[in-house]
Parts: structure tokens; sequence; C-alpha cells
């Protein structure tokens, strides 16, 4: 399998980044959208996060007399850590754009980068509800972080590369066999560490007004405007980053090997599909629990790492993996 | 029904029993009943008055008037040895700048309760407090000291309870107050400590509520220390009564706490009827009962829902609050009101109970019993709802009991008091009228949470009692009989507890309010939050405020 042409990997990266861009708030409405409908509303219509986007780009950018020239800037760093991870990762056509330059650790650092500067951000204006919300995130991102990247390991064992294209290369070079119980352990694992990553039930409640409770809220309090905007895109961009890489993983059929009008538009139309699969099942999953008391998130961190490890052990003790 | 009193069985219909002989329509035979434990409480009562005899003819709470020097040990020797407990205590401007101090103490074996007065010379009005010996006190006192001008002499806390900075003149005397635009800090106790910071929360708030702040001291997570200040909703409304006719006041009663119109209305009414000597027929108490009921069911299933929405199960809410709604749409069908407003009035109800909403009535009725009964049950199956609420927000016995709480709270920390069966009223006299009231003693979360949707079922089932009598709704608003006491006391049991009106008409003609008290139920129960989250991590604070679902109107007045 030989990389194309460099013209032809640029239009590709351009077309994934706009993708990812434009898909993302459509995730956003369908998970809301479900939720809603448990709740025995209508709900908002699945284009409103577009509108909300809009709404906020044309609105102007506030700031606290107390907070200093981070403030405006970190929400930016943030986007632009999250919209660099995409070219990364295999959406529907393998391999990545970027995949020679760096595998799924740098992508870890990426969204490490980007919680790093929310959190820093949100102390900046010194509000209590800023420091209350970086402290908790950090803690999560600090169960989180390791957690991904023995998910990494656990997947990347079978073929020994931490690679996105080539783990999933060597997925789609076993057919059906690639759903082994290794696989599945890591994949459920990755499950749990995207609602965390997130910010969904059970970690972490989206649509609460508790300003006591709150995560994620709590942190973007103090913004305002083209900068909520971005933060609230940012949001749903991670999500579909850790999505797509879990259903690349998981079920890496579809995904196009080489250049080809039907493979492509097959590749896109399946990842479309597994995207807004994923976001159904989210919105499913948090309507059917509590959010849990905020140091129980620890116990689901060590489940996480427990199947990543059962995982790992798979694979290399038992062989089963590949 | 005093603190600690063994009267835990959920069925226990002694008090009541001896109550329900008869109340108001037909003098009661006192005498010839004996009640065990009586005569001591005659005795505390012949002492305190200075000897005389006690009239058989006297109704309602024995009314009691001690010198200031007697004040402090008669109230604790009726606390302490009696096990009487504070149930309000509140100003009154009498002639030549004077302040009197009425206290109204429930308990004993009769339950009629001790009316206790104090006169306090213009000059001076000095009081002597009774902290640290009785903490339910406190909040009342500071009332005091900022409305009447009233010096609470070695009080531990003299700050300010309702009135924030700009108000200086006690507001209640006759001179009045006006806000002086002078402001001075209220004091927040400090915590100090490696890793020790502070929390400010409201007054105004992200969800739509009533405005309150909230001062924690927490360490990382772990709440150290809550402070509450109210006030923000003080509308001066004990004042507004004053100077207007019993009947025209019913609205100002309703909106104390505008989620409790029937109570407060109920509550207000019973206390003009008492002093006025108004006779309610037999159908308005009935239907009376039918109201507060519906409003009890409508409103703890509020709470029901709010609980479950708090810990983020947002699917579960939605299906009690759709409950909830059918609650109040079947208010909304029998008054016209959703809250019930405008259908209470002193002397019975302001217009009859369509009879043909019966059949409505009762399907609603069955079918909130029957939703709940299925809604707790899936509750109970998700660990990830009752692992939030067990433990959270424990408020103890002794705490409930040092600070006089009432109502649902009181009962899910074993302390189980209900004016229904402890000292019936209206619709609750008769004896077929059993409440069944509902209790627990872990004093966390889930046990407010049980004792609500028992309390929701019981609700259901009293006012399926109370449904379909006719007759007429109102009797004549006129004073029929002279010797009434100078004071008319209602008391009810709200949703959230207690609810007390104690009122005294101008004389001698009794046209009007002279001076209206209202108590709150949430009046006594604010302070338990405090309690309650101490220890607990900060993002639990919200699910211990919604489970005690206290009203900041009602506090503040």
């Amino acid at each position: 399998m030989t990389a194309p042409a460099p013209w032809v990997q640029f239009l590709l990266l351009v077309f994934e980044l706009a993708l990812v861009l434009g898909i993302s708030p459509m995730l956003v409405g369908i998970m809301r959208r479900v939720k809603a409908r448990s709740q025995r509303r209508l709900g908002p219509p699945l284009l409103q996060p577009y509108r909300d986007l809009r709404k906020l780009f044309r609105k102007d950018r506030i700031y606290a007399e107390s907070a200093s020239t981070l403030t405006p800037y970190a929400p930016w760093v943030s986007f632009v850590a999250l919209v660099s991870a995409v070219p990364f990762l295999p959406w529907f056509f393998v391999p990545a754009p970027l995949g020679f330059a760096g595998d799924l650790i740098v992508v870890v650092g990426l969204l490490a980068l980007s919680r790093f500067m929310t959190a820093l951000a949100a102390l900046d204006a010194g509000s209590t509800f800023g420091g209350m919300g970086s402290t908790r995130d950090m803690w999560i991102g600090a169960l989180a972080e390791p957690t991904f990247l023995l998910v990494i390991f656990a997947w990347g064992a079978p073929s020994g590369s931490t690679q996105a294209s080539v783990i999933v290369e060597h997925g789609l070079s076993l057919g059906l066999a690639h759903l082994s119980p290794a696989l599945l352990l890591a994949s459920t694992a990755f499950g749990v560490l995207l609602l965390a990553e997130t910010g969904r039930l059970p970690v972490d409640n989206p649509a609460t007004h508790l300003e006591l409770t709150m995560v994620h809220e709590a942190m973007v309090l103090e913004y305002t405007g083209q900068d909520l905007a971005v933060i609230e895109w940012g949001k749903g961009i991670k999500f579909v980053l850790l999505a797509g890489l879990l259903t690349a993983v998981l079920l890496p059929w579809g995904i196009a090997t080489a250049l080809g009008a039907g493979a492509l538009a097959l590749g896109v139309g399946l990842l479309l599909v597994k995207l807004s699969s994923t976001a159904w099942l989210v919105g499913h999953l948090e309507t059917r629990v509590a959010k849990w008391r905020l140091f129980r998130v620890a116990d689901l961190s060590t489940l996480a790492v427990a199947l990543a490890l059962g995982s790992i052990a798979l694979t290399y003790l038992v062989g089963v993996g590949s | 029904m005093s603190a600690g009193a063994p009267d835990h069985g959920s069925e226990a219909p002694l008090l009541s029993a001896t109550r329900s002989q008869g109340e108001r329509t037909a003098p009661p035979p006192r005498s010839q009943v004996e009640v065990p434990g009586a005569r001591d409480e005659r005795k505390w009562v012949a002492a305190a008055r200075g000897g005389p005899t006690l009239e058989e003819a006297e109704e309602g709470p024995w009314e009691v008037v001690v010198a200031l020097e007697r004040w402090r040990p008669s109230v604790l020797s009726l606390v302490h040895a009696l096990r009487f407990r504070l149930a309000t205590l509140w100003g009154e401007n009498a002639h030549g700048g004077d302040v009197e101090v009425h206290g109204i103490f429930l308990g004993g074996a009769e339950c009629r309760g001790v009316h206790l007065r104090v006169d306090l010379p213009g000059a001076a009005r000095k009081l002597p407090s009774l902290l640290p010996d009785l903490p339910t006190a406190l909040y009342f006192e500071r009332e005091l000291s900022e409305m009447f001008g009233v010096t609470i002499l070695a009080s531990p806390d003299t700050r300010p309870l309702l009135l924030h900075e700009r108000h200086t003149a006690p507001p209640m005397l006759p001179a009045g107050g006006e806000p002086t635009g002078v402001r001075a800090p209220f004091g927040f106790p400090r915590t100090e400590g490696e890793g020790v910071y502070e929390v400010p929360v409201g007054p105004v708030h992200a969800g739509v509520i009533e405005p309150g702040h909230f001062r924690f001291q927490v360490r990382g997570e772990e709440i150290l220390n809550l402070e509450v200040r109210l006030g923000y909703a003080h509308k001066g409304t004990e004042r507004l009564f004053e100077g207007l006719e019993p009947s025209q006041a019913t609205v100002l009663a309703e909106s104390i706490s505008g989620d409790m119109s029937v109570a407060g209305a109920t509550a207000y009414a019973l206390a003009v009827e008492d002093v006025l000597g108004v006779p309610v027929p037999p159908a308005a108490q009935t239907a009376r009962g039918l109201l507060l009921e519906l409003e009890r069911a409508a409103f703890l299933m509020g709470d029901v829902a709010g609980i479950i929405l708090d810990v983020g199960y947002a699917a579960g809410a939605a299906e009690a609050n759709v409950l909830r709604e059918q609650a109040y749409g079947t208010l909304e069908l029998l008054t016209g009101s959703r809250l019930g407003r405008g259908a209470v009035v002193p002397g019975g109800l302001a217009r009859p109970v369509p009879a043909e909403a019966r059949v409505d009535v009762e399907r609603s009725l069955d079918a909130v019993r029957r939703g709940l009964a299925g809604l707790v049950d899936h509750v109970h199956d998700q660990p990830s709802i009752m692992d939030r609420l067990r433990g959270t927000g424990v408020i103890s016995l002794e705490v409930a009991e040092a600070l006089g709480m009432v109502g649902p709270a009181a009962r899910a920390s074993g302390l189980v008091r209900d004016v229904r069966r402890d000292r019936p009223y209206g619709p609750y006299v008769h004896e077929r009228v059993r409440v069944r009231v509902a209790s627990r003693s872990e004093g966390d979360v889930e046990a407010r949470f049980e004792v609500k949707v028992a309390e929701v079922l019981e609700a259901c089932r009293l006012a399926r009692h109370f449904l379909g009598e006719g007759g007429p709704a109102t009797g004549p608003l006129i004073s029929s009989r002279s010797a009434r006491p100078r004071h008319g006391l209602g008391i009810v049991e709200s949703p959230r507890g207690e609810f007390l009106v104690a009122l005294r008409p101008s004389e001698p003609a009794k046209k009007v309010l002279a001076r209206v008290h209202v108590r709150d139920p949430s009046f006594l129960n604010w302070p338990a939050i405090e309690y309650a989250v101490r220890g607990n991590i900060v993002p639990d604070f919200p699910l211990c405020n919604k489970s005690l679902n206290l009203s900041y109107s009602g506090f503040d007045r």
C-alpha cells in the first residue's frame, strides 16, 4: 500500500478537516435530541448547534478585569490543538495524511495540551468556579490519560505499532478475526474513557445548571462570544476525534486503502454512519445512568485500566489477539 | 409530639384520639378525660400564673404572662422539664412604646401548648437570650432584635437576620424604619489553613430559583463550613397585613411561600376563625382537606423530581414531573388555579368544589399513585442513583431536635412530628381521618427521598378519603362568641412542615388586623442545611439542598 501523491494527500487532509469541523455540531445535536426524547421532550432541531455557533460568532468577546492576556488566546490554542489531531487519525482512508509524522501518542499529547490550556484559562480570572472546574478536570485528566495510553498499547499490540493507520490496516487484513476478545476489552475501556474525556454522564453532566457540580462547564463560565463558540465547537470536535478513533479501530471496514471514487465514497458514508451511531449510543447511555459522585470517577478509571491491562495480557500471554 | 417522645410508631393514634373528642364545634369535656401527664402541665401553668386555679372554659394554648426576670427560667423549665418545644417567637407593639414578646410552645399531654408573653418596657427593651440552652431561639431573637430594636442580652450572635446593610432603624416599631444607605460588613466566619478556600454562591443563582447567599469554606472538595445568608426576599409581609380586614388578607398568607398557597391560606383562615369564633361548615373543612392533600402530593412530587434531576437522571425526573403536573392539574380543575390560590378563605371555601370533578380527581390520584410506585421501583433498581442518595447530607436526630426542625425533613431524621396527627385541625379532627406518618431514622438524602415518596402516596390516599362530600362551602364571617382568646392561632402541616399563623385583631371591634405573625416551616429548617453539608463534597451540595427544598420567601417574608 503505497502512499498517494503529495497533492492528493493534501486534498484528503483538507477534506478530512472540513468533514470533522462540519459534522461535529451535528453529533452534539444528535446526542441532545436523544436525551430530549428520553425526557418526553421534542428537543431542539438537529441543526440547532450550528445556529448556536453562528450566534456566538457574531457576539463580542468580554473578559473579566482580573483576567490576564492568556484568557483571550487560550480557547484558540485549545481549539487548534484539537483540530491538529485530525490528520493523525484514520477517517475514511489509510494511511492518514500525517500518519508518517506521529502516532496516537501525539494525539494524546494534543488532547492534553487542549485540556491544559482550558484549565489554565479557567484559573486566570481567579473566579471560584473556574478554579473548582480546573482542579476537577485535571484530576479526571490524570486518571484518563494513562488509561488512554494503555488502550493504545493494547490496540497496537497485535500489529506492534502505535500508528493508527497501521493498526487499522492490520485489522482490515484480518477480516472478521479482527474482532478478538482482546480488541473488545480494549475498546470497552476506550468507551469508558470517551465518556470521561468528553464530559458526558456519569462523569460530568453537560446539561446541568448547578455550578457547584460542574466540571467542564465551570471552567468556561467566564467565556462568551467567539471564544465560547470555539470552546463549544472544540468540545464537539473532541467527541468526533475520540468516536472516530474508536470506530476506526473497532470496526475498520469501509475505510479505503486505495484511491478510488467508489471506495472513498463508501468510506465517507460509513464514517458518517459510524459517528452518528456512536453519538446516538452515547446519548442513550446518558439517559440510563445518574451522575456519579465525583470521587467515584476514579472507580470508572480503575475499570478502564483493568480492561486495558486484560486486553494486553490476552494478546501477549495468551496469544488470543493475533 | 415533643422531642424524643416515644411516638415513632407511624400509627400511634394516642394523641389524635385525645384531641378528636371534638374541637371547637362542641365544648370538649376535658375535665372528665384524665390525660396522663396533664397534671404536670396544668401544675406548671398554675405555678407560672402565680397560683389561681385554671378555668375549665379556657380553650387553645394556656396563656401565661411572665415577668422579665422569669422569662428565661420559665422557658427553659417548659422546654427541658416538660419537653415542650419552641414553635415561634414574635414581637408586638404595645401602648406607650413597650414591646411585647410572645412565644408559642407546643407539646404536652393535652397538645394545647403554652402561649408565653413577656413585656419589655419601652425605654430599655432588653431581653436575656435563651441561648445556648435553646438553640431554636437564635433566629427568632435575631429577628426580634433587628425588627423591634430589642437588645438580646448575652447572645452569641447579634448579626442581623433578614435586613441587610441598608437598614438600621427597626422597621416594625410604630415609627417604622427606612433604609438609610449605610453599609456595614456582615461578618462571615472565616476558616484558615493550607488549602482552605472560600466558595461564594449567590444570591443570584444559575437556576430559576429564589435568592440566597451561600458561603462555603472548602478544603479540596470537602465542605468544612457553610453559612447561609438570607433576607434578599424580605418584603415586610407581616406589616402589610396590618390594618386589613380579615377577609382581605388571604392573598398575603398565600404568598408567604407561594408554592404552599393552600397551606398558608388554611393556617391564616384557622387563625381568623379561632379569634373571631367563626363556624366552618363540615363540608368546607373536608374540601380543605382535599385541597391540602392535593397540594402536598403535587409539591412533594416536585421534590422527588428535583432529587432525581439533581443526580443527573433527567429521564426519571421527566416522569416524576409528569405526575407532579397531573396533581397540579387536578388542583386547577378544583380551584381554577394551579397552585390552589383563592380557594381557601376564612369561614370556609371561596367556592364549593365542583362535584362533577370527582371522577377526574379520582382518576388522577390513582394515576399519580401508580406512576410513582413504578418510578420508585425503577429508581431503587438504579445503583448509580441510590449511591448518590445514601449517606449524603446527614442530619442527625440531635441536630434536628436542637434546631426544632419540622416536616418531612425532621421525620427523615427520626423526629416524628406531624401537626395533622399531633394537634389535629380542621379536616383532620374527624376521628375517621387517621394520618399514617412516614418516618426514617437515617437523616440522609435517601431518607428524605423515601419519606417524601411515602407522603405523596399517603396524601393521595387522604385526598381520596376527603373527596366528594357536598354541602355549603362557607360559613358567616362574623364573631359568634364574645369570650375569645386575644390571639388567633392557626397551625397547619404544610408540605414543608408545620406552618403557623398567630394574629391579633384590633380591639375592641375586631374589625381589622392589628398584628399578624407568620412562621413558615423553613424558618426552623434553614439552619439544618449548614449541618447537613458538613463533611460532604461540594458537588453534593445541590442534592442536599434539593432534598430539603427550603423556602427563601417563607423565611424572609
